[in-house]
Order: structure tokens, then C-alpha cells, then sequence
């Protein structure tokens, strides 16, 4: 069940011009792809939140730049392209009473995902919802 | 409507009149305030070797920590049963410098305040609109106490809300206003936004300016759009208030009240006395007062000293408008800050760093503060709103603490140029 725990990286960006170009700048050059990149902002400072394969190593080179990043986990929801997909899961969630922080999509060829945030202390609780729902989730070799 | 007799004493009947009160002080601090008598003793001089003015110098300093440090009323001459007012400035590290008048100090305070309206004109027909800030700090008060007692109808408005000052200064017609010259342009440039027509629409003719330090261009500023006359006056709490020193019609300089404040000007950094005319860090002794007498008081702003005679017919000696300070103290609108006490506070919130940078800036004529400030890697947190509710506690805290509004900034940990040795605290980009 651990490996439905997705690594997300999250980046403290200053809202300054150049900001977030120095970051997307050092990822390739260190190669690093991603499989989803999203900016949560305020009027003054911004959240860059990855999705790597490389996690780790991402992290380190952030880090060693002088980045402010954290890591924390996801879970990622494979669903099919229909009306109703994205609903059938938020009331799966709130059925076991899990409140999702934020979430966000990840555009697939074939299928689409939607990333959830929740708390640490109800991620158990909502992967065996879903699981048990038979709703597909994404494990961390999918990225 | 003419000066005081005290005003225009000749400098032999004056020196003597200081010696005086001096040797009174003098023997009343080292009676009744251990403080000063372990100083005094400390320094091997007790106020029986004061024979002269010039021997003053023989005597150690009073600083703003030695305030702090006897909090809240240890410097206090006189039992509490004799005190009839108490005023405190915000505090560095929690503890403010209180200050305590008996009814003599008030009567004192109100006749140096007093002197300097008249310097302006003001007699009992008169209406002043009092925009100086009411409460701990002693601007408003002061004004308020002095302009009472000379049966001047006094509008307490404080500061702020600028719009009703407006209206009120049209409607009840005030001939005049006391605030600081930021407030005043302020209110000017609102005025004019508001329709107003500032020289048609109010009855103004006179303003008391201080608590902040103004150039030559911005009071002339405030002079012709307002068209009023501009006097400054200058004062600090912890020697009485507003009302130490003023500007009279005749120059831009501000006599001291030196029957009351006995004048020093030294070099801050040999703490050597300066000649006259020459710019150093004003010192000065309490020669009337009861509560709080202080001896030798560190002020830290620079200025300088001329005992020359003014046109207006004063002898007392004029202090320059204050040209700086000799330590890193900031003055937003009016109110006093140490980089030190926004140090303080940030360090009683989780989640930022020591490391901080505060920019003083000028939005439209007001003074604005801004403080960038590192966050604690080890506390980031995916959460944008836990960010911005820290950001906020950062600001209440200030407020809550320093009175000042301070927009924070985070930013994120090592993005703050460090500079080798001192740290560059503070940008002000004011002027």
C-alpha cells in the first residue's frame, strides 16, 4: 500500500520575475522531466508543486541551490474521461469523512489524474476507501 | 500674547538661574533615587562637587537602558501618591521607558508647550485641531494639556481618519493644527482629492509641527499649501514631551527651554562636549521637574547649539531641526523604532527567521515600513495559507507590540544578501 504514497515536492517561489524560470532552468539541467508542475500563489510569494520520477534527486539539487523544498505525499486517482469521474471520488471520500486539502489534475493520454492532498493522518483511511471502491491509483513507478 | 520673562533673561541672570535649579536637582536624584546615587558615587563626584555649570560634565550619563532598566518606576523621584500622570514609549525587549509627572511637571510641561503656541500667535480665541496622537505617547496629551490651560478650544482629534479631520477642520473652522509634517501633507494632498479648496475652505494660520524630522522644502511645502505659518517643535518623553524646544516667526531654529532643559551638544563618539555651532549628540539635564528628573540624558539626535540672540528678542539658546540620529533609531510618522525591537518581536514568532531586512519607505507623504523576513526551512509547510496567516501574525504582532503597521514580506531562506560583519538592517529609502 506504501508505494500509492506519491512524493510531491513543494518550492517556496518569491514573487520576483526570473524566480520561477531559475527553477524550471536548474531541473533541466540536471535533467530532471516532470510529470506535473502547478503554482499555487498569494499576492506575494508563490508554491511550486512537482511531480518527478526523480523525487530525490530533484530535492537535492533544489536544496543545494539554496531552494526552500519540502516534500510531502499525494495520492494520485486514475480515472476515465467521463462526466461524474472526479464526483464518484470526492464522495468517496467524504463518505469515510476524508477533506482534501487541494487537488489538481494531470493531463494522461489515455486516462486522466487527479492528484488530492489530505492529511497525513487520513491518507490510510482514503486510499482503502478508494481502493475498495475499485478506483485505480497511481503508484509512484506510474509518473 | 508676548514671551515670558524667563525667555529673555540675560545669559549671567540665566546661567545662574540654571546653577540653581541644577544644584536643587542634583541634591533631590541623589537623595531619592539610588539610581543616580550609586552613579554619582560611582563616579566618584557627589552634588556638593558641582560648583559650576561646566562641572555637570564630571557627572555620567543617563541612557534610554538605564530607563528600561529601573522599569517600571525606578527612576521616579517621588512617591506614587504624588504622581498624577504616567506615559511609556513601546519597548525593545518587552519593557517600554515609562515617565510619571507630579502636578508641578504638568504645570511645568504646559508652560514650555504654552510658550511655543504663543511663539505661533495663539491666544484663548483661538481653535486648535490637536492631530497629534493621543494615548501612551506624550504628543497629543502634552499639546492637549498646554492649550487647555491657555483656554484654547482644543479639538482632540488624534491622528488618523483622515477624511473626518477634514470635515471637522472646515466645519468647526480650527485656526490651528498640531501633527507631524508627513500627517499634514497627507492631509493636503486628501484635501485636494476631496474637492476641497485648502486656502478658501479652512480657516488655518498656524501649524505645530514635530515628532519627525522634516527638510527645509517640506515645510515650506506644508507652509504654502496650507497657507499657515509652520513652527516646529521638538521634544522627547522621557525629558518631558513636545515642548523641550520650538521654532519662533524669526528663524528656522527652535529655542530650548533652557531654564527647564539644561543643553549639552557632544561628540557621541569621545562623548566630549562640541563648540557651539558645531553638529553632535544633544545631552540634556531636567532643571524643574519632580516625577522623572534626569541628569545628563542621552537624546542620541544630532543637532547643534547657538547662543546667539534672535531677532524675535528670546535669549534662550536654538538647537538646529534635528539633522539625524546617533544611533539606529527610525521615526515612522512620528513613532520611534529600533531595528531591535522589530528584532524582538519576529523573535517570538515560530516559523521566521532572524534574518530580516527592514526597508523604510514614502508612500505618498506617509512613512511605510516593510520588512522582508527569511522563513524557517525546517518549518515550510505545503500550505498556502498556513504561509499567509504566519505573514499576518508577523504583522499583528508588530502592531500590537510597536504600534506601527508594517507590511511583511516572506522570502525564502538565504535570499537576504548577507553582508560581512554588521548586517545591513535597515534600507531607508526615504528620502
Amino acid at each position: 500500500m506504501e508505494s500509492y504514497r506519491l512524493e510531491q515536492l513543494t518550492v517556496f517561489v518569491e514573487n520576483r520575475s526570473g524566480e520561477l524560470l531559475a527553477i524550471t532552468l536548474l531541473l533541466e539541467d540536471e535533467g530532471i522531466s516532470l510529470t506535473s508542475i502547478t503554482l499555487a500563489d498569494s499576492t506575494e510569494f508563490g508554491l511550486l508543486r512537482l511531480l518527478t520520477p526523480e523525487v530525490a534527486r530533484a530535492k537535492k539539487v533544489l536544496l543545494e541551490q539554496g531552494f526552500m523544498a519540502q516534500s510531502s505525499y499525494v495520492l494520485g486517482v486514475k480515472i476515465n474521461n467521463h462526466i461524474g469521474s472526479f464526483n464518484r471520488i470526492v464522495r468517496i471520500l467524504a463518505s469515510v469523512n476524508v477533506d482534501i486539502r487541494y487537488t489538481y489534475t494531470v493531463n494522461e493520454k489515455e486516462f486522466g489524474i487527479f492528484i488530492f492532498k489530505l492529511d497525513d493522518e487520513v491518507f490510510h483511511t482514503a486510499m482503502t476507501a478508494l481502493l475498495r471502491k475499485e478506483v485505480a491509483l497511481l503508484r509512484l513507478e506510474d509518473l | 500674547m508676548t514671551c515670558t520673562k524667563a525667555e529673555t533673561l540675560d545669559r549671567a541672570s540665566l546661567e545662574a538661574l540654571q546653577f540653581f535649579r541644577l544644584k536643587e536637582t542634583l541634591e533631590r536624584v541623589y537623595a531619592r533615587v539610588p539610581f543616580y546615587k550609586n552613579a554619582f558615587d560611582g563616579a566618584g563626584v557627589s552634588p556638593r562637587d558641582i560648583i559650576a555649570l561646566c562641572d555637570l560634565e564630571r557627572l555620567p550619563f543617563t541612557k534610554k537602558q538605564d530607563l528600561r532598566d529601573n522599569y517600571p518606576f525606578g527612576l521616579f523621584a517621588v512617591p506614587m501618591e504624588q504622581i498624577v500622570r504616567i506615559h511609556s514609549s513601546s519597548g525593545t525587549t518587552g519593557k517600554p521607558t515609562v515617565v510619571g509627572y507630579t502636578e508641578h511637571d504638568m504645570d511645568v510641561w504646559a508652560e514650555v508647550v504654552g510658550r511655543i503656541f504663543t511663539m505661533g500667535g495663539l491666544t484663548s480665541c483661538d481653535i486648535l485641531q490637536n492631530s497629534t496622537g493621543y494615548g501612551l505617547f506624550t504628543g497629543g496629551l502634552g499639546f492637549h494639556t498646554a492649550a487647555e490651560r491657555m483656554k484654547i478650544a482644543v479639538v482632540p482629534s488624534s491622528t488618523g481618519f483622515t477624511s473626518r479631520q477634514l470635515l471637522l477642520l472646515k466645519d468647526f473652522g480650527a485656526t490651528a493644527i498640531t501633527g507631524t509634517p508627513s500627517f499634514a501633507l497627507h492631509m493636503a494632498e486628501l484635501a485636494k482629492a476631496e474637492g476641497y479648496d485648502l486656502h478658501k475652505d479652512f480657516r488655518l494660520k498656524v501649524g505645530f509641527f514635530g515628532a519627525e524630522p522634516a527638510s527645509r522644502g517640506l515645510k515650506e511645502e506644508i507652509a504654502t499649501t496650507w497657507g499657515i505659518d509652520y513652527h516646529e517643535v521638538y521634544g522627547l518623553s522621557e525629558i518631558i514631551g513636545p515642548g523641550v524646544a520650538g521654532s519662533c516667526k524669526h528663524s528656522a531654529l527652535l529655542h530650548i527651554n533652557e531654564d527647564h532643559f539644561y543643553p549639552e551638544i557632544i561628540d557621541s563618539l569621545t562623548c566630549k562636549p562640541v563648540p557651539d555651532g558645531q553638529r553632535g549628540e544633544l545631552v540634556i539635564t531636567t532643571l524643574t521637574k519632580h516625577g522623572l528628573p534626569i541628569i545628563r540624558y542621552r537624546t542620541g539626535d544630532i543637532t547643534s547649539l547657538t547662543r546667539e540672540p534672535c531677532a524675535c528678542g528670546r535669549t534662550l539658546a536654538r538647537i538646529e531641526s534635528i539633522a539625524g540620529r546617533s544611533d539606529d533609531m527610525l521615526v515612522i510618522n512620528g513613532v520611534n523604532v529600533f531595528p531591535s525591537q522589530i528584532e524582538h518581536v519576529l523573535s517570538c514568532v515560530q516559523g521566521v527567521t532572524l534574518n530580516y531586512q527592514i526597508i523604510a519607505k514614502k508612500k505618498g507623504h506617509l512613512d511605510k515600513l516593510e520588512v522582508d523576513v527569511e522563513l524557517d526551512e525546517s518549518l515550510m509547510r505545503d500550505d498556502v495559507a498556513a504561509l499567509e496567516r504566519l505573514k499576518k501574525e508577523c504583522e499583528r504582532s508588530l502592531l500590537n507590540h510597536l504600534y506601527i503597521n508594517v507590511a511583511i514580506r516572506l522570502v525564502a531562506p538565504k535570499s537576504i544578501v548577507r553582508s560581512e560583519g554588521k548586517a545591513v538592517r535597515v534600507i531607508d529609502q526615504r528620502s
